[in-house]
């Protein structure tokens, strides 16, 4: 018998008749489908956050007002299983048949939930979750037929399985789902955004077509925009200069051999393991005129008057720029590393032998060869910059002239409620970085081809 | 290698720490009151759980109902009112195990972003807080709140509850809010310092006042203090100064958008503020602080005032409080009506509540009398609710009930007072006027512009 099915991976002992590697992917399946049932669905009624998984957890914790449902823990239980045993048929396909058997034995536990609650449908109407729950235990039981060709002849009317696509449908098959999830969560919104960019929605009405007017009053009569532009661009170009020129610094002291060295790694590394708005109130503590560590330390010094960092307009946004930076640098720092080690040491003992000094040694082989990394750097840099935002909301929220496009979006639309509006700077952002992302891809394009 | 990776860690760890410790270095008042604060919470939580844990045998003995509970967003994060909410929420819950409330409790800031998504959201909460005047005028025109007079005349809430707030409930004849508790703003001071300086009665006019700054300024004591990082105390400044120059009507009409902001009555309450401002009242880089940091000056002595919310308490030190009074903003035209802020928090339910009817029960309760009997004993919020006893509150809570009592005006505060793109704009005005006060002209004719763009929006 050879019921060939492109399901089937690698080995596979046959007992005679039996295709056990579509049943264990058909309960895989159930358990999935159960799974999804239990932790999202409506158990009783139509209220969602009433899932099965809910009820069990207020059954533990004994809270306030919960459903009685004592049976119910059998099916996260009968999921666990029915999920594991699939996985392991699907991988080990040596034992799929022992695992098509485990399923069905599990589903027969599930259903017995079913027999067991299934008078009480009158005194609360079980919602889509029980129904799913009950078909999938249905299936996890029915799949061990699956398994036999004449049952899959009964059920499709031929012995080739209707999954049995051609090899090159393949690649599609498995490109689908990460597709549809790019197309669902990244295209679509990108859409609706440039949709909205012509409305004055304001969250709450029904969106209302206005055609280009909010990007007219962008342009021409809104001082936050050119503040935010102008920030944005010094926090560019600071970005793409202090760290990389202090990070190439470090990497190439780091990279000798010297005492600690792996220690001073690490501690300038470390601040990228905090995240954004952690480094915002540490550093909104540091700039804290009265009690912050600078002032203090400028106090002991004897500088008088003492600066006002974040509250002093001409120094508030230098001031979250250094924040972004001594985080970038230790970044920085590391990729060079990286790069500084792969480099032919065969080509540096040329250029020694050659006769070349420390700095022509640095500025015609080890700068040149370093290009890549330098080339990543920067479109990092750039990105980095164009998308700073929540060193600016933790910091000053916008205040004290720091204002930068994606908090100034982010305030139109969700403080001022102003959605169509903030879609316009979106829009307006989204095309600004569309001018270096395309740049860096034509960049990488053009490498991959010369290699 | 592995050896290496673990050395990193350790390295890793050490230094954050040093770096959390080297910039933290906060001051030790501060640090008992964090201490204080966990224990309440402690405290708060255990009660719900003995009460949960009958009710659940009860229930299980009981005919199988099927629960219906009240979903409730709360922005009480704070400590204080946080235990304050989750303690009232206990008690409903322990009197109606059928319908339980299941309640989300979020950080003040973060909720006033939220509640958007949250009543257009399927299903929405039934119960939310929020916030009374132009706020809630705004959902209520565009039908996202549930009318609720029903409620409001099956409680008979009419004759218990003062009349001003039933009118701040009220939109076109129907009840959409239920206001529960409002507080004052005044000038917050520490009478010791007021001694230090000479000082022998809390100013009450605006020469007293000034005449106040030069005698703190002579000790080397700063007279005002003000967080302004997120621009909103500034706002106070700005509503006192205007209603004391101009009256509160000529304020509500200017927050309206009815008044332009190049008018002659806004320059003087400019003119005002400048005064102040070139007495070097105020501390110095006001936009350096969030509110919370401003109040450290005053609790180490070196300044004096503090124009705030009756919350400042909440956040002061209670060793401290002894030396903590408050006094009315001075007046300025004594010819013009006392307006005073008095932001009014309450409650109401989204048009989309699943649970209308037990979202109904729970909201009568929270404007019950027994509440707000905690909420004022427990909180010092001041009830709205004529009924309720006052006469064991401290010597300070009926000062301000009279200070309020007093005023011929109630304002909910600049950014509750105006729409929300007006406030942000006008916030920022105020905040580039204290940087440059020469500036005013632009600062004006910008926030003109502003009115103009949300008038014209609004009126197509």
């Amino acid at each position: 018998m050879s019921a060939p099915s492109a399901a089937s991976f690698g080995r596979h002992i046959r007992v005679e008749g039996w295709e056990f590697t579509v049943s264990v992917l058909v309960g895989l399946g159930c358990g999935v489908v159960l799974l999804i049932a239990v932790v999202f669905l409506p158990w009783w009624g139509d209220n969602l956050t009433l899932n099965a998984a809910r009820i069990v957890s207020d059954n533990l914790y004994g809270a306030a007002g919960a459903l009685t449902a004592p049976w119910l823990w059998l099916l996260p239980l009968v999921t666990l299983l029915a999920v594991v045993l699939g996985l392991w048929g699907a991988l080990k396909s040596d034992y799929d048949g022992v695992a098509a058997a485990g399923m069905t034995l599990v589903g027969l536990v599930g259903l017995s939930y079913f027999l067991l609650t299934f008078d009480r449908r009158t005194t609360s109407p079980p919602g889509a979750g029980y129904w799913l729950a009950l078909l999938a235990c249905l299936g996890l039981v029915g799949q061990f037929a699956l398994a036999h060709p004449r049952v899959i002849v009964a059920v499709w009317g031929r012995r080739r399985l209707p999954w049995s696509l051609p090899k090159s449908a393949w690649p599609l098959v498995f490109l689908l789902p990460p597709l549809l999830l790019y197309f669902v969560w990244i295209i679509a919104p990108t859409v609706y955004t440039i949709y909205l960019s012509f409305t004055d929605w304001d969250s709450v009405s029904d969106p209302r077509y206005i055609g280009l007017r909010n990007y007219v009053y962008l342009f021409t009569r809104d001082r936050n925009f050119t503040e935010s532009l102008i920030n944005n661009l010094r926090w560019l170009i600071v970005f793409i200069t202090v760290p990389t020129t202090l990070g190439l610094a470090m990497a190439l002291i780091f990279n000798t051999e010297m005492r600690g060295g792996r220690w001073y790694k690490v501690s300038f590394y470390a601040p990228l393991v905090l995240s954004l708005p952690v480094i915002g109130l540490i550093w909104a503590w540091v700039y804290n005129p009265r009690l912050g560590l600078i002032n203090q330390f400028l106090m002991q010094v004897g500088v008088s008057p003492l600066p006002g960092w974040l509250g002093d307009r001409r120094l508030a946004i230098w001031c979250v720029i250094a924040a972004a930076v001594w985080r970038q640098v230790g970044y920085v720092m590391v990729l060079y590393l990286a790069g500084l080690k792969n480099l032919d040491p065969t080509l540096l003992d040329a250029a020694m032998v050659d006769g070349a000094n420390r700095w022509q040694l640095f500025r015609f082989v080890i700068l040149p060869l370093l290009a890549p990394v330098t080339t990543i750097i920067i479109v990092i840099s750039i990105i980095d910059s164009l998308r700073a935002f929540d060193l600016v909301a933790i910091m000053t929220r916008g205040g004290q002239s720091t204002q930068v496009l994606a908090n100034f979006m982010y305030m139109e639309a969700f403080n001022n409620y102003r959605m169509g509006y903030g879609a316009a700077i979106a829009v307006i952002l989204f095309l600004i970085s569309l001018v270096f992302i395309g740049f860096y891809l034509s960049r990488v394009v053009k490498e991959e081809l010369e290699y | 290698m592995s050896r290496q990776l673990f050395w990193s860690l350790v390295g890793v760890i050490l230094v954050s720490l040093a770096v959390l410790v080297a910039c933290a270095t906060p001051t030790p008042v501060t640090v008992e009151v964090t201490r204080e604060v966990v224990r309440e919470v402690q405290v708060t939580v255990e009660v719900p759980k003995e009460v949960r844990v009958e009710v659940t045998k009860e229930v299980i003995k009981e005919v199988p109902v099927m629960a219906r509970s009240i979903l409730y967003n709360s922005y009480a994060g704070d400590p204080k009112p946080r235990a304050f909410d989750e303690k009232t929420i206990a008690d409903w819950n322990a009197a109606h195990p059928d319908m339980p409330v299941e309640a989300s409790i979020i950080a003040h800031e973060d909720f006033k972003q939220a509640i958007r998504a949250y009543l257009t959201a399927d299903p929405a909460p039934d119960v939310l807080t929020w916030f009374a005047g132009n706020r809630t005028r705004f959902f209520v025109r565009r039908g996202l709140i549930r009318d609720i007079s029903k409620m409001w005349a099956d409680n008979k809430f009419d004759e218990v509850y003062a009349p001003g707030f039933k009118a701040l409930a009220t939109t076109d004849g129907k009840q959409y809010f239920l206001p529960t508790s409002y507080y004052w703003w005044a000038i917050y001071y520490r009478p010791s310092l007021f001694e230090k300086a000479g000082i022998t009665k809390t100013p009450e006019t605006f020469d007293e006042l000034l005449d106040a700054c030069a005698k703190l300024n002579a000790v080397g004591i700063t007279p005002i203090t003000i967080g302004a990082r997120f621009k909103w105390p500034a706002a106070g400044w700005f509503d006192y100064l205007n209603m004391r120059t101009n009256g509160p009507q000529y304020h509500i009409d200017l927050t309206d958008l009815k008044v332009p902001y190049t008018d002659e009555g806004v320059r003087k309450t400019f003119a005002n503020w400048r005064r102040l401002i070139d007495a070097k009242c105020f501390i110095e880089n006001p936009a350096a602080f969030d509110w919370q940091e401003a109040i450290d000056p005053m609790v180490q002595g070196q300044a004096a005032m503090y124009l705030m919310g009756q919350f400042i308490v909440d956040s002061y030190p209670d060793e401290l409080e002894n030396d903590l009074d408050f006094f009315r903003f001075p007046i300025i035209d004594p010819n013009v009506p006392i307006g005073e802020d008095a932001p009014t928090d309450g409650y109401f339910m989204s048009a989309r509540a699943r649970n209308s009817e037990g979202g109904e029960a729970f909201l009568a309760y929270l404007g019950s009398r027994e509440v707000q009997q905690r909420a004022f004993e427990e909180l010092g919020r001041l009830p709205t609710r004529t009924d309720v006893d006052i006469s064991k509150a401290s010597p300070a809570i009926q000062k301000g009930i009279k200070l309020i009592q007093s005023a011929d005006f109630i304002a909910q505060f600049y950014d509750r007072d105006t729409t929300p793109p007006m406030a942000e704009a006008g916030m920022d005005g105020f905040l580039r006027f204290w940087d440059n006060p020469d500036d005013l002209d632009q600062i004006l004719a910008d926030l003109e512009a502003e009115r103009q763009r949300i008038l014209a929006e609004e009126g197509q």
